[in-house]
């Protein structure tokens, strides 16, 4: 069962892959399209996500070594990188505060939940970063994991064309971009627009994420 | 045939930085996932030329192209989610776009949007 929800995955994502390449627009975003038809598939079959569950811990098992492979653009284009590493890092540090104000000012005006609200602050770092943050922060692990990924899909979704409306058109710019609010499917969807940008992305998904672990705790008392 | 030992060569490192960047992690109690200390060990073996460009570009090159492809698995988890995304969904998601905007904008305006030195 669990070989046969992998085939499935594999299948749904060449499929999404294919017609993202033909009709380029938010909603054939490969993560959205293979994610929402999974699910349909899921749910017209009358499964739940356990069934679905192992054919995760199989797929994941590659997420590790698929982030440590961002090495290699991130060392064909250290130059570029150094040349312009302080800029770089102000723009990731203040991206990474603003969206987290903004989330939670926002989330607080609309009256969601504490544990919706935690969700939200840790939401620009990747998944397993989030659960394990909201978890030392005492909120619910498995809700910040799955606000992270919607977060991820948002950004791979609308952040090209957000970016493009700005003229934002530098490459290094993109990626960085990306990669500090959207995390790896930011970076997945950067590296697909240029080499560059998939090296930017890397690095500024590991270089939020491990600022926002240690700003955290001392922004949540003056956010809550 | 070469290629294959490649593969094997370039996919066996991989999983071994993987492993030990989990386990420099717990050991040193870090907030950082393991997989990013991998990243940052494979930048540090390759600029010391430990490890060979050629030994990994097969492999690694595949794993980045899609490495979208790994994350899907992890957002299906989302159907556990449709409770709260009836009651809350609507304010969760106009919060998610609203701070993405303005977190895209700030880091671009000062990264450079065309960017000097490129």
């Amino acid at each position: 069962m669990t070989l046969f929800w992998v085939l499935v995955t594999i299948g749904v994502y060449m499929l999404s892959r294919k017609l993202s390449f033909k009709w380029a627009s938010p909603f054939t975003n490969v993560v959205f399209l293979s994610t929402a038809t999974l699910i349909v598939i899921l749910l017209l079959s009358g499964q739940t996500y356990d069934t679905y569950a192992p054919a995760r811990d199989a797929i994941t098992t590659l997420l590790g070594p698929a982030t440590v492979a961002l090495g290699l653009p991130l060392y064909r284009n250290l130059p570029i990188l150094l040349a312009r590493a302080k800029r770089a890092l102000g723009a990731i540090m203040l991206g990474t505060l603003s969206t987290i104000f903004v989330a939670v000012g926002l989330g607080t005006a609309l009256k969601l939940t504490d544990h919706v609200l935690l969700a939200l602050s840790v939401k620009s770092v990747t998944s397993p970063i989030a659960l394990e943050l909201a978890r030392q922060l005492q909120g619910d692990a498995a809700l910040a994991a799955s606000v992270a990924v919607a977060c991820g899909i948002l950004g791979a979704m609308l952040g090209p064309m957000i970016l493009t409306r700005f003229n934002v058109t530098d490459p290094f710019t993109r990626g960085l971009a990306l990669g500090t609010l959207s995390h790896g499917i930011g970076t997945a969807q950067a590296a697909t627009e240029h080499p560059l940008s998939g090296a930017t992305g890397g690095a500024a998904m590991g270089l939020s994420a491990i600022f926002t672990s240690f700003v955290l705790p001392f922004l949540l008392p003056l956010l809550f | 045939m070469q290629r294959l030992i490649k593969w094997i060569i370039g996919l066996s490192l991989l999983f071994g930085l993987s492993a030990l960047g989990n386990w420099i992690v717990a050991a040193l109690d870090l907030k950082v996932p393991g997989s990013v200390i991998g990243m940052v060990l494979l930048l540090l073996l390759l600029m010391t030329k430990l490890i060979r460009v050629e030994w990994i570009e097969d492999s690694a090159g595949f794993l980045t192209k899609h490495l979208a492809f790994f994350f899907i698995p992890i957002a299906v988890g989302l159907m556990s989610y449709s409770d709260l995304l009836k009651a809350e969904g609507v304010p969760l998601f106009a919060a998610l776009i609203i701070s993405l905007f303005v977190g895209l904008i700030v880091t671009a305006l000062i990264s450079g949007r065309r960017g000097e030195a490129s």
